[in-house]
């Protein structure tokens, strides 16, 4: 049998016993331990601080028009102090209903919401906005996408969501009414899924993957087109008879932390101003 | 009273380390059966077996070479190439997706060239293999590495003195005597490449049957249906517990 061992020194005899540690490093280790757990006690116990803290749980597409929102609002309200969640809608109602701490919740459509409401974990249900589909395509047009009817190319490289998410929901919708109208070839909507190459997590995700020349095309919220200053990106309008009205829906999470800023909060948006804001960014009135 | 204080922490840190485990099977309850028969749990396990296994062959491929070249041949820059050789490791595996993007994609620096030959890797079952090689690979290397490094090179000595050739004493020396080691670095390879989700997700993207490997569909399942995410996650559990397993036997094996 082949011995695991190198050829030098082998140690075969007993090994000498361990000694234990002398008192002053024993004391000296407990001393840690115990400066340790005070550390992490004291570092979970958050010092009472004088602004009101508001978690605001928003869709994806709603992440400049939302920053502007919430610094607008800090800007009136100096002790509110506003902590923004951006997601894809069906991710933050998953959140909500597992305990996440949210004051508000700003949603791309309506299921979320409603499944909550249901739930009873959100209430105070009102209209913030809406919003239109657009087909997006890299500036260079690898595909060459002309029109609606190019998507359903085979070979074409698409990107969407799961239909869980509200842009993913939406797509489904405008590509049935499509197939409904009679205007496309039989089988359109199924031929333009199955160029689906990836389901990502939520609408900006499309927009990157579209920026970055990886996917032909796809499918997102005309909020979503990107500045200037961030590269331009070909757009495709789809007509008013597909298209679909994405309602925007914003809530009250019951277990609120802060329920009247919450309120405020919420008003806020509805308000003059706040809806400003939003058609400032592309969005419709709700 | 120290012991107590190290019994308490050996306590504690167990609960952290079983508690997420523990919770899973918890939450999942009776109804993972009828979860485990949705179609998204199907196609994740055997993409996620077929990918992962072919990860790990090109690994050990391409990696068995490297290794033994970085135990015993020395070279100007072998620390160097060590820690190449071992970034991917520590690398955030966010990282390690942009930069696959970065360069295998459309756009991308060797990307560019591929796609004007037909070639496109972004979005297929290539990119997984692509992906979970590049977090998992350096996993198996280091461990072959140190299988050959404790190989006795007296027994390479004698086998030379008794006429053999170099690939001959390789293969028959060597390799059984580092086999152990080099298995066990295999097996932590495979289970690295099972479990990869963030270079995945960026580089390959999410498509069932296609590039949703079973961490990608948990993610998928998590807002859709709950109890197939748990399912999923419970099923992971399960194989890479076993593959751990499977580590600990080899390494028992190696020692007798």
């Amino acid at each position: 049998m082949l011995s695991r061992y190198s050829g030098s020194a082998v140690t075969c005899g007993p090994v000498a016993p361990l000694t234990a540690p002398r008192a002053v490093e024993r004391k000296a280790f407990v001393t840690l331990l115990l400066l340790l757990l005070a550390l992490m006690i004291g570092g979970c116990a958050s010092a009472p601080s004088e602004r009101e803290s508001l978690t605001v749980f928003a869709a994806s597409s709603l992440t400049d028009s939302f920053q502007e929102l919430a610094a607008a609002y800090e800007e009136s309200h100096p002790r509110a102090d506003i902590i923004l969640n951006f997601a894809a809608s069906s991710q933050l109602a998953t959140q909500i209903a597992e305990g996440a701490p949210a004051d508000v919740f700003a949603s791309a459509g309506e299921p979320p919401v409603r499944s909550l409401e249901e739930q009873g974990l959100v209430e105070g249900v009102r209209r913030l906005a809406t919003n239109q589909l657009v087909v997006i395509l890299p500036s260079d047009n690898p595909a060459s996408v002309e029109k609606l009817e190019d998507l359903a190319r085979p070979g074409l490289k698409l990107v969407t969501t799961g239909a869980q998410v509200p842009i993913g929901q939406y797509t489904r919708e405008a590509l049935a009414l499509m197939d409904a109208s009679g205007d496309f070839p039989a089988g359109f909507a199924e031929a333009v899924l199955s160029n689906v190459v990836s389901e990502e997590t939520n609408v900006r995700q499309l927009v990157t993957k579209v920026q970055l020349g990886e996917a032909d095309a796809a499918i997102v919220y005309a909020t979503d087109l990107p500045r200037e200053e961030e590269g331009p990106l070909r757009v495709l309008t789809i007509p008013a008879a597909y298209n679909v009205e994405a309602v925007y829906l914003v809530a009250l999470v019951v277990e609120a932390g802060n329920p009247a800023e919450a309120e405020s909060f919420v008003d806020f948006a509805r308000s003059p101003q706040g809806l400003a804001i939003l058609e400032k960014w592309g969005f419709l009135p709700p | 009273m120290i012991r107590w204080v190290v019994v308490a922490a050996l306590v504690v840190a167990s609960l952290f380390l079983l508690l997420p485990l523990i919770a899973i099977a918890w939450r999942a309850g009776p109804e993972s059966g009828a979860a485990l028969r949705d179609p998204l749990v199907g196609e994740a396990l055997r993409l996620s077996l077929a990918t992962s296994l072919a990860s790990t062959t090109l690994a050990v491929l391409v990696g068995t070479p490297l290794a033994w070249t970085l135990a015993h041949v020395p070279f100007r820059g072998r620390p160097l190439v060590e820690t190449l050789v071992e970034l991917p490791i520590v690398l955030p595996p966010a990282v390690a997706g942009i930069g696959l993007l970065m360069a295998f994609g459309r756009r991308g620096l060797i990307g560019q060239g591929l796609a004007e030959l037909g070639i496109e890797l972004a979005f297929t079952p290539v990119a997984v293999i692509l992906a979970q090689c590049f977090v998992a690979a350096p996993l198996y290397i280091r461990a072959a590495a140190s299988a050959f490094r404790a190989v006795d090179t007296r027994w390479t000595q004698v086998a030379a003195t008794l006429g053999a050739s170099p690939w001959r004493i390789f293969r028959q020396v060597t390799l059984p005597l580092a086999g152990p080691g080099l298995f066990g670095g295999a097996v932590l390879c495979w289970a690295r490449a099972l479990g990869e989700f963030g270079a995945t997700i960026l580089f390959a993207g999410s498509l069932p049957g296609r590039t949703q490997t079973m961490p990608l569909a948990i993610y998928a399942a998590l807002e859709r249906n709950l109890s197939v995410a748990l399912a999923i996650a419970l099923l992971l559990v399960g194989l890479t517990f076993a593959l751990l397993v499977l580590l600990r036997l080899t390494t028992r094996v190696e020692r007798s």
